[in-house]
């Protein structure tokens, strides 16, 4: 411990230069394997934060597994307050907390602000008799069974958004015939080969075979028309869907409001950055910044809605 | 003839000096990183992906291409020499490549493994260049019925090599089956096996069985033996290099391997696993003679690393065909390369080889490079590789030990996983002191699931209905393969038998 | 050396059932060094895959019933290789009964002990958060011990040099964060 202060010490009147930056140090934790989307959105902001001079010094640390809960539950019990501390995650963690009973859930952080969001998609084989969402709702109140699900993992933002249309569709969600796989990728060969009726994912996931005509689009889920897609969404044919897998950063419980203050400072001026937006532009993901207090009830609303899916879809007990 | 100018173009950039040295850098990385077990090619690119941006969409893709080949290279030596793969490409090399090890012959297992990467890597390369369109349509035809048919083809054919006492590889299969189950359930969301420990409620990565189980197995059972350690060990015994009669040997295993790499390819079965697994048994099966001795009597067969070696380079060659075509990743190299291109605000589908042709050949054209840069640089070293094994045992199996936890502990980012490695590490030894073979447990923890899912996935699709498995006739085709692969010999045996008994009778 | 190799040789030396176009089951297709002697250690192998299956049993007939349109839950493949497991396990107990396993060297329990000490004070280190170097320096000396190499200075050494490049390479080269201890912490603030 003494080396460390020394250390410390010595340390200190070196970088004092960068001292000029808004912080001196940070932490963010990805609860994921490197490579991932919350790796991914970690780094960048380590980047961004980084190279816009804003924090002088960042560590990115992957605790990967179980749906990012194990990551936060290290998070809650190692980092409660500390100031420096951070976290990202994602819709995935609601839905994870749930499925995993989780001791620790999002309400035990300190939410900061949603960075990104992702909308999901319902796409199908472009010769598939199913054109649009009216289509799909008849063929599902006609034969629910008959209607495949081609999408992501159990219980995942692919799996609510099929099981919102089919309450809405006015079918049991849980009666659903929707088939995981490993990601939109691997789903992408048995849409295409015509093996499942409809794909479900995220747009990115899709957008290739979109773009090549290769799958055509039932449905978005905005609120709103996207400029990158030219397809209806889900809201204007009538079906009141509204989901989004959108990325977070939070920061440790038990901080004070000023330290929150300059977390969330820091934060807004990367998400309003030239940087930030050239590198989510590359990436193919849209800023969806929502910061403070209107993130916070966000969250809530989004933890309420989400366990209430899982629960109508037989996941959640 | 369209191929060919925009290859020698993309060639042409790819041989200028700065990206040949990205290729250098790449190799080198490559192979350092992937010496180390539990961290791979594709964890290796992810995490370099960040820093790559300056380095120009050419400049990085061959620089990958150089880590991945590199990657794949690395964990092949430390398969041959330390009976330790990392990953799940290099397993199969790991059986005989260890045992040419230890009677001093590693070096010729290098050169073997080094060459047929190169082989099986421009066979797949040029494959991709040629009939690419064709195996995207073979790729989009097979259903979880066809996949499932090859799953059993892989089961049949891998526990039929066994070889020594079935009920021993059977079990060890077995177990492998039953680490598999370990996790969430992919179709479900139901949790198996994990009593209630949430590190575990994720499947267990592959790279903690076979570490725990190769490396750390091996090191514990090394030790409980009454021999005296600090005599040196016999590294090198010969020439290192391959001669005339070596390499006449690997040419028919090479040809096989790649062929085999190459069609499951671009099959979204998880990548390298499966073709490396099938050109293992079929060198094992095929093998006469001299070769037939090597692995009858465990003296490592040079067949048993030729062939595979050339069979995960040629897959990976083979992933990227469905990658490019239809933006479809099949393995997680194929996945962090996936990304690597989005970086650059390319998006790999049908559009890509009409909108950006010149990267894709650039692409390639890299491959081929950093493939070439890889026999180059790295059969000069193979002298130099194997002298590890002259280093004292005490410190060479600490250094193991220490290298194995940190890829584990690095890659998963807990110390739990070296709870799992150390239970994974006794199973190994008990296995080993009691004669269990280690491959068929590897084998079923890798293949259990996807079968598993294949049969689930295809039930769910046909409703319950399980006439959906014999009702494709490329599934019919695989399983009639499968049929005569196991039994065919045996079949041919009892003929014979019959037809010369009718001939003394006569 | 010839010990060890006539060890992996007994691993895939090839049973008469390779050769004969029939396959046996137990007992005679062990590889034909069998001791003769019933053997305990094949018990307790036999009777922990006995347990084995009985804990894949309980657990998948824990799962609560979900509705699918395959019929085909998660809990049938469980059920399966719990049976499988069975027809082994009564295998294993026949052929250690009649002694079909091959004789066994005799266990060095001081070096194999060694070993494992060295993994788990690498665990317990790790997780009373001394960090990356300091846990792997011990694990490389214990594992030096257990192959009697007994110059504990020196494998120290050898041990933090390792280590120390290690982490360095990872840290800074490649970004991976190791886990984090006083040392690393001090190294990252003289670096930075």
């Amino acid at each position: 411990m003494k080396l460390f202060k020394v250390a410390a010490l010595v340390s200190a009147t070196l970088i004092a230069p960068a001292a000029m930056a808004q912080m001196s140090e940070m932490q963010i934790m990805a609860p994921a394997a490197p490579g991932g989307g919350w790796d991914q959105t970690a780094r960048t902001i380590q980047a961004t934060l980084q190279s816009e001079g804003l924090v002088s010094n960042i560590q990115v640390e992957n605790v990967a597994g179980a749906g990012g809960t194990i990551g936060l539950q290290q998070f809650v019990n190692r980092s409660t307050g500390s100031p420096t501390a951070t976290i990202v995650g994602g819709y995935v963690m609601v839905g994870a907390v749930i499925a995993n009973a989780s001791p620790v859930s999002l309400s035990d952080v300190t939410p900061l602000a949603r960075l990104t969001g992702e909308y999901v998609v319902v796409v199908a084989a472009a010769d598939s008799p199913i054109n649009s969402a009216d289509d799909l709702a008849a063929a599902l109140n006609e034969d629910v069974g008959a209607v495949t699900w081609a999408g992501g993992s159990a219980g995942g933002v692919d799996h609510i958004a099929a099981g919102q249309f089919a309450a809405v569709a006015g079918v049991a969600p849980e009666e659903i015939n929707y088939i995981p796989y490993a990601g939109g990728g691997e789903a992408l060969a048995a849409i295409l080969g015509g093996q499942v009726s409809v794909g479900v994912s995220g747009y990115s996931e899709f957008s290739a075979q979109i773009d090549a005509g290769a799958l055509k689009v039932i449905g978005i889920t905005a609120p709103e028309r996207q400029d990158y897609l030219d397809a209806p969404t889900f809201i204007e044919q009538g079906y009141d869907i509204d989901v989004q897998n959108w990325r977070m950063i939070a920061a440790a419980p038990g901080i004070s409001d000023d330290e929150k203050a300059a977390l969330l400072d820091v934060i807004t001026q990367m998400a309003e950055s030239d940087t930030w937006n050239a590198e989510l532009a590359t990436k193919g993901w849209v800023n969806t910044f929502l910061a403070g207090d209107d993130f916070a009830t966000y969250l809530e609303e989004e933890v309420v809605a989400t366990t209430a899916i899982l629960q109508d879809l037989g996941i959640a007990e | 003839m369209d191929v060919f100018t925009f290859l020698i173009d993309g060639l042409g950039t790819a041989m200028q000096p700065m990206n040949l040295m990205f290729a250098l850098v790449g190799v080198m990385l490559g192979t350092a990183v992937g010496v180390m077990p539990g961290i791979g090619p594709a964890l290796t690119v992810a995490l370099l992906l960040p820093v790559s941006l300056s380095f120009g969409a050419t400049g990085s893709m061959i620089m990958f291409a150089g880590i991945y080949y590199g990657g794949m290279y690395g964990g092949a030596i430390s398969s041959i020499l330390l009976n330790t793969p990392g990953e799940t490409a290099s397993i199969m090399t790991a059986l005989e490549g260890n045992r040419m090890a230890r009677r001093g012959v590693g070096g010729k297992a290098l050169g073997a493994a080094a060459f047929g990467s190169f082989f099986g890597g421009m066979v797949g390369t040029l494959g991709l260049a040629l009939v690419a369109p064709f195996m995207v349509m073979v790729a989009l035809s097979f259903g979880t019925a066809e996949y499932f048919a090859l799953m059993v083809l892989s089961f049949m054919t891998v526990s039929a090599a066994f070889g020594g006492s079935m009920s021993r590889g059977l079990t060890a299969l077995f177990i492998g089956l039953t680490i598999g189950l370990v996790g969430t359930d992919k179709l479900t969301g139901q949790v198996r096996l994990a009593f209630g420990v949430p590190e575990m409620s994720d499947n267990i990565s592959i790279a903690i069985v076979a570490v725990g189980l190769f490396a750390i197995g091996e090191t514990m059972y090394l030790a409980s033996q009454h021999i005296n350690h600090k005599t040196k060990a016999q590294a090198v015994s010969g020439s290192v290099w391959l001669n005339w009669e070596d390499i006449k040997r690997c040419i028919k295993p090479y040809m096989r391997g790649a062929g085999l790499g190459f069609l499951f390819g671009p099959l979204p079965t998880g990548g390298a696993e499966i073709p490396t697994f099938l050109s293992y048994t079929t060198e094992k099966k095929l093998a006469k003679g001299q070769a037939r001795k090597d692995f009858d009597e465990g003296r490592g067969a040079i067949e048993g690393v030729a062939g595979p070696e050339a069979a995960n380079n040629a897959s990976a060659a083979g992933t990227l065909i469905p990658l490019l075509t239809l933006g479809l990743p099949t393995s997680a190299t194929a996945a962090m390369m996936l990304a690597g291109f989005q970086q650059y605000g390319l998006q790999p589908g049908p559009l890509l080889f009409t909108n950006s042709a010149d990267l894709v050949w650039g692409l390639v054209a890299s491959l081929f490079i950093a493939n070439l840069m890889l026999v180059v640089l790295n059969v000069p070293l193979i002298g130099i590789w194997v002298r590890l094994l002259t280093i004292p045992r005490p410190w060479l199996y600490a250094g193991i030990l220490t290298f194995a936890t940190l890829g584990i502990v690095g890659a998963q980012g807990s110390a739990f996983a070296l709870i799992l490695l150390l239970g994974f590490g006794l199973i190994g030894f008990v296995m080993r002191r009691f004669g269990y073979p280690l491959a068929p447990a590897l084998v079923g923890a890798i293949l259990g699931p996807l079968a598993e899912e294949q049969l689930r996935r295809g039930l769910m699709i046909n409703r319950g209905d399980w006439s959906f498995l014999v009702t494709s006739n490329i599934a019919l085709t695989i399983y009639a393969i499968a049929f005569l692969s196991v039994f065919g010999p045996r079949l041919w045996a009892l003929g014979r038998r019959q037809l010369v008994a009718r001939r003394q009778e006569s | 050396m010839s010990r060890e190799d006539n060890k992996a040789a007994g691993e895939t030396r090839l049973s008469p059932a390779e050769t004969e176009p029939e396959i046996r089951l137990y007992g005679e297709d062990e590889t034909g060094n069998g001791t003769g002697l019933r053997d305990l250690a094949g018990l307790v192998i036999a009777a922990s895959l006995f347990g084995l299956a009985l804990l894949i049993y309980s657990d998948a007939a824990s799962y609560p019933v979900r509705r699918s349109y395959a019929q085909f839950g998660p809990e049938i493949f469980p059920f399966i290789i719990a049976a499988g497991i069975v027809v082994l396990a009564c295998i294993t107990a026949v052929t250690a009964w009649r002694g079909g396993f091959e004789a066994r060297d005799k266990l060095n329990l001081a070096g194999l002990g060694w070993i494992v000490a060295a993994i788990c004070a690498e665990i317990l280190m790790l997780y009373s958060g001394t960090g990356f170097i300091l846990a792997s320096t011990v694990l490389f000396a214990l594992a030096a011990r257990a192959f009697g190499q007994t110059t504990h200075l020196l494998n120290f050494a050898i041990g933090a040099t390792m280590s120390t490049l290690l982490f360095l390479l990872f840290r800074y080269a490649l970004g991976l964060a190791l886990p984090n201890g006083p040392l690393e912490r001090a190294i990252d603030q003289l670096l930075r």
